[in-house]
């Protein structure tokens, strides 16, 4: 992750969180998330990344806040000391942000060339109702008598507003220019100071790190502690992060004169507010790094509600690869009691006659393993009779794919019960009534003809390996013979004590003897293959679960993300947000140390 | 406009509502959502409530104040009511609680339920005598439950006065409460503090011509808008200083005189008539679809999904009973009595003895369940097989099969809403037990069919009795015969042993050789017994599965056209009323206060 350049990572960050804002914005559930995401990936693309760049600290943004007919406009000329912005009745005439600067213009712009994302730069004076994604950059001459404290070394940034309908369309430009802001200037006036939505916005410039200085406007001169005390305790004071608020300053309902001539008629409530304004201005390079500190700090403490909106359908995702891994389970229970328990591998059988074979004489000894054999035959006869024939349940494949069959349905009953209207929901309703869930039972029937290819190698191997472990052996082999022979040479023998010369005796013994030793030989041989028919049973349950179960399973779990396309994005993206904010916090530090 | 009309309209309101509330609460199969079903409960309400202020002997006018906080609602109604009745101050937000200002002569019982609760101020102005006027909480402060208060008054208001000011006029906040009241409610507008609105400005819309033109985008085509500054109407002086357009007087007017009663009937009218018309449109959307297509499709489905899975079925059964066939062989054979009669019949039940000593077939039983003595060793026996089968597979599949049944009724197009529920109880009554008896009957159906008195074999027992009367006879005889023939022609020595030893001899050895015949072509074998078995089986339980599921998708479609029915009934309740309504309108006084 570290290969990435810091400015890359920016990049890349801003770009997550700008596709999750398109994501969100598309989900009516999910609107709430929009403001705080452009927020963060503006700070990230306005803010930290000119940072990393090494851009000069020179000159601060300003941005004047404030929700509709508040006097935002007004505020901005008193800051400047001329009026210079358009300040009419209408509410939310201003639609795009419109910065003021003493400087060139064109210096102005080169110093913010390609930030303000996706906004775009139209050359001002331009009446500022044009509701179009763009910003202006006004060059101002401003007047020298306003002092030295003048704000010559700053920009300000006038917003539109964020409480009036239309707003809507538009406050994603304002949120723009609130990451840019290294000092945010919140205007409220009497009718608005306790609004939820902008003391939201208030909320959120304060989680982002800025510094904030209220102004509140319209006051009347017997209301104004009242209100700036009403402000304190019960706006303010409501916001956690409420220490961000380096001033309250109050504006009165100004008249006419003083609002054309601000730094002459109303000179004295423009001190007022450039007081704790300069505070800041001042000290240009230390405000920079705060700001930008704080900036990446909110993105880290906030990634977890920054990616509500990615785990809003991840979850969903999450619940449905649970239930995938539950019939996972039952898929392969199904396969091990319908099948694998009964399975009695004919090859077996087969390797089990010829071990048993193995054990008799060779070369002249086959005329004694003849006689013998000859001599069971009425044990061989006896055992046919009683011999229990082998059951044949339903065929391999066919439990197989009632297994699948089942998977897949349980699925979608477990998908009927949900509610519909999730997006992930309702994609696989669609995918089942439409039978895309025939491509998932083609995969599975490939899948089948190459778990039938390995089983068969499989099996026939270790039935093989059960005579051909004693062919390689050959002293072993020979040493298990002479032991057979022995055995029944000295039952023989024995027999032909026990009878002496009872001649009649022997046609019933010998066959007796012979076969006794056989059974044994046999039984001994029929636990040894069930030992190893129970450990191919093992082996093939692997085998299965490897070659059937798992890769069914990654198929189902992937089958959402084929359907709702954004899916593997969002899970790219919740997957690598932390690990890059981690890197950026990082190198912004990293920044800091070498800067200070 | 005669008052016999409204009485039906009540009652025709009154009948829709007794109709539609138990239909909301009762349950459903075609779901209704959260928030429709809230949505019609709300309009439930609003039915009871036309049908009461309809019959009313003289109409009373809910007119609600609406607006953001400091927009100068409580100064409005101070204003109209000349006196401080509200409580109005400038810190935000002010009012807490909605308060109903009516005339001392109203019976509070006429008030609807959600104004009863209110803070209730009298007063005798003559004007206002049948009207009530109520100041309701902000929606727009930080204070969230302010807008659940006014939420709760909304409901009744029959008049909506919409209250912006210059700076609120546009918020967001109260447009959507707008947007969303529109279609039910009356609405008029007023634009407060108009002097701020008039301003000195070069650019921007004047406030007013923009709210005009929001308006007229929501579909007022004629909206009514008054322009006032209230807070100069608080004393019964006229006040000197107005701006120009002030709109003061005009609104007093309007709602002292202007709303007489024949326009607030219309008014009532027409909030009835949008009210119907809104029901209409949300029972359309909540009418279940005609499903008997589907549930028909879905009936043949399941038939042959059940056959599918019961031939599997019968498989994993007979395959589990497969292993001990030699022994039910055995066993068929011991209770097959021999039909042989006299020495034959004697000498059979001999070898009967010997045999059943020397063949004990000994069929498994159950050992983990109590041993009911009552229970014969083959219904023991089938038990025991089931348990198995059923433990490794049966009820596994018998899951997966209620799964693929929904899968198929989803597949059809039924609506499978508590249809799991009720299959999964039908598919309850479907055991280990059932399987148990299913099995124990087919044996004892096929030891019927097969060896029953109906059997061929017992038929044929005729035969064999006389094959058993005459075969020792006639051999006892023959060679009797032969050995006198041969000892007194004396072609051959006979001895004296010999008479008397070889006829009975071959006597008893034909026998044997009858008995071993009878024995062995006689007897149920397995090839015999399984296909019996099988059919038998197949029958039982399909028949049982058949019960248990047969109903379902048509009882599933039976109640889903029950309540397709209640919704038609339901709808074209509302089109009478609808029809009356519309007879009754008198819009052209009153289109103005409504969207189109």
């Amino acid at each position: 992750m570290s290969a990435i350049s810091p400015l890359e990572l920016t990049r890349q960050l801003a770009a997550d969180l700008t596709w999750l804002e398109g994501f969100a914005g598309e989900r009516e559930e999910l609107h709430h998330a929009i403001v705080p995401l452009r927020l963060s990936a503006a700070l990230l693309r306005n803010q930290v990344g000119p940072y990393l760049e090494k851009r000069p600290a020179q000159p601060l943004h300003v941005a004047v806040v404030g929700g509709a007919g508040t006097g935002k406009s007004t505020v901005a000329n008193f800051l400047l000391g001329r009026q210079v912005a358009e300040a009419n009745p209408q509410a939310g005439f201003t639609r795009h942000p419109v910065a003021y600067v003493a400087h060139e213009s064109a210096h102005v712009l080169q110093l913010i060339n390609g930030i303000l994302g996706p906004l775009v730069s139209i050359p001002g004076p331009t009446p500022s109702d044009r509701d179009e994604d763009v910003f202006q950059v006004r060059q101002v001459a401003i007047p020298s008598e306003s002092g030295p404290e003048a704000i010559h070394d700053a920009i300000v940034w006038d917003c539109p507003d964020m409480t009036t309908w239309k707003a809507n369309q538009y406050q994603t430009r304002l949120v723009e220019t609130i990451g840019l802001a290294d000092l945010i200037v919140y205007v409220a006036s009497d009718e608005r100071y306790n609004d939820a939505w902008p003391t939201q916005y208030l909320q959120y410039i304060l989680q982002a790190g800025k510094p904030v200085i209220a102004c509140l406007t319209k006051m009347q001169s017997h209301q104004v502690d009242t209100l700036l005390k009403h402000f304190r305790e019960h706006v303010i004071a409501r916001i956690p992060e409420c220490a961000g608020v380096s001033a309250v300053v109050a504006l009165p309902a100004l008249t006419a004169a003083e609002q054309t001539d601000p730094a002459g008629v109303g000179t004295a409530h423009r001190q007022r507010l450039l007081e704790p304004v300069q505070w800041w201005l001042k000290q240009p390079h230390k405000t920079r790094y705060d700001s930008v500190n704080r900036a990446v700090r909110f993105l880290g403490q906030f990634q977890e509600t920054l990616l509500t909106p990615a785990r809003h359908d991840l979850k969903d995702v999450a619940t449905w690869e649970s239930w995938v891994h539950t019939g996972q389970q039952t898929f392969i229970t199904r396969y091990r009691n319908e099948h694998l328990t009964g399975e009695q591998f004919p090859h077996f059988n087969a390797a089990m006659l010829r071990l048993i074979e193995l054990l008799e004489l060779p070369g002249v000894g086959q005329y004694v393993s003849k006689t013998m054999h000859l001599l069971r035959s009425p044990y061989r006869w006896m055992k046919s009779m009683f011999k229990a024939p082998v059951s044949q349940g339903p065929a391999e494949v066919q439990v197989l794919q009632a297994a699948f069959q089942g998977w897949v349905d349980h699925l979608r009953l477990e998908l009927l019960q949900q509610d519909e209207k999730h997006p992930v929901w309702s994609a696989l309703r669609q995918a089942y009534q439409q039978q895309r869930d025939r491509q998932l039972f083609d995969r599975f029937n490939g899948k089948i003809i190459e778990f039938a290819n390995q089983q068969a190698a499989e099996t026939e191997t270790t039935a093989r390996a059960i005579y051909e472990e004693l062919e390689k052996r050959p002293a072993a082999l020979n040493t298990l013979r002479g032991l057979k022979f022995s055995v029944e040479a000295a039952s023989l023998t024995g027999i032909v004590f026990t009878a002496g010369t009872h001649l009649l005796l022997y046609p019933l013994l010998l066959p007796i003897a012979a076969s006794v030793t056989q059974g044994v030989t046999e039984a001994m041989g029929k636990q040894y293959v069930d030992a190893q028919r129970e450990k191919a049973r093992t082996r093939l349950q692997q085998l299965f679960t490897q070659s059937l179960a798992e890769p069914m399973a990654q198929s189902l779990s992937a089958w959402p993300g084929e359907l709702l396309p954004t899916l593997p994005k969002l899970r790219e993206i919740s997957h690598r947000l932390p690990g890059h904010l981690h890197d950026l916090l990082q190198a912004v530090q990293k920044n800091t140390k070498e800067a200070s | 406009m005669s008052a016999a009309p409204f009485d039906v309209i009540s009652q025709h309101l009154n009948d829709l509502e007794s109709q539609l509330r138990p239909w909301l609460q009762r349950s459903h199969r075609w779901p209704l959502r959260m928030e429709q079903q809230s949505l019609l409960s709300q309009q439930a309400d609003d039915l009871l409530r036309q049908a009461r202020e309809l019959v009313a002997e003289r109409p009373l006018l809910v007119v609600v104040l609406m607006g953001g906080t400091g927009v100068g609602k409580s100064t409005l109604l101070n204003a109209l009511a000349q006196g401080t009745i509200a409580e109005a101050a400038f810190t935000r937000p002010t009012t807490r609680e909605p308060i109903v200002y009516l005339h001392e002569r109203i019976d509070v019982n006429r008030l609807d339920d959600s104004l009863k609760q209110c803070k209730l101020i009298r007063h005798n102005q003559a004007g206002l005598e049948h009207k009530i006027l109520v100041d309701t909480p902000d929606l727009d402060s930080n204070e969230i439950i302010h807008r659940e208060r006014l939420e709760a008054v909304l409901p009744a208001a029959d008049i909506v006065l919409y209250v912006g000011s210059q700076e609120k006029y546009h918020d967001q906040a109260g447009w959507e409460v707008f947007l969303k009241q529109k279609e039910r409610r009356a609405f008029a507008f007023i634009l407060n503090k108009w002097d701020r609105c008039l301003a000195q400005h070069s650019t921007g819309v004047r406030p007013d011509d923009d709210l005009l033109r929001d308006l007229k985008a929501a579909g007022f085509i004629d909206p009514l808008l008054f322009r006032i500054c209230a807070q100069q109407w608080l004393t019964r002086e006229k006040p000197t200083a107005l701006p120009e357009g002030e709109q003061f007087p005009a609104l007093r007017n309007w709602l002292e005189q202007g709303l007489t009663k024949r326009e607030m009937e219309a008014i009532r009218t027409k909030g009835v008539g949008q009210l119907l018309t809104q029901l209409q449109a949300l029972l359309t959307q909540v009418q279940p679809p005609d499903v008997q297509a589907a549930a028909r499709q879905t009936e043949t489905a399941w038939q042959g999904a059940i056959s599918t899975e019961l031939s599997t079925q019968m498989d994993i059964l007979l395959a589990s009973v497969a292993p001990h066939q030699k022994t039910l062989e055995r066993r068929f054979a011991n209770h097959l009595s021999h039909p042989f009669k006299g020495i034959m019949g004697w000498y059979a039940g001999l070898l009967d003895i010997g045999r059943k000593g020397f063949f004990r077939p000994k069929l498994p039983q159950l050992s983990v369940a109590p041993t009911d003595p009552q229970l014969s060793d083959l219904a023991g026996f089938a038990r025991s097989c089931t348990q198995e089968a059923y433990k490794q597979s049966l009820a596994a599949r018998n899951i997966a099969l209620a799964d693929r049944l929904l899968a198929k009724a989803d597949d059809a197009g039924l609506p499978t809403h508590r249809l799991n529920d009720d299959l999964r109880i039908q598919l309850k009554s479907i055991t280990e037990a059932t399987y148990m008896d299913a099995l124990a009957r087919s044996f004892v159906t096929a030891e019927q069919s097969l060896a029953g008195p109906a059997s061929w074999r017992q038929r044929m027992a005729g035969l064999w009795t006389w094959l058993g009367y005459l075969l020792p006879v006639a051999l006892f005889l023959l060679v009797l015969s032969w050995q006198l023939y041969a000892k007194f022609n004396g072609t051959m020595f006979v001895s004296i042993t010999d008479l008397v030893l070889l006829p009975p001899l071959t006597a008893l050895l034909g026998m044997t050789m009858l008995y071993v015949l009878y024995r062995s072509l006689v007897p149920v074998t397995w090839s015999k017994l399984a296909p019996v078995c099988r059919t038998q089986l197949r029958e039982d339980l399909h028949q049982r599965m058949r019960l248990a599921t047969q109903s379902l998708p048509q009882q599933q479609a039976t109640l889903l056209a029950d309540e397709r029915r209640v919704v038609t009934e339901l709808l074209q309740r509302t089109s009478t009323a609808l029809q009356l309504i519309q007879q009754q309108e008198q819009t052209s006084q009153v289109a103005i206060l409504y969207a189109q």
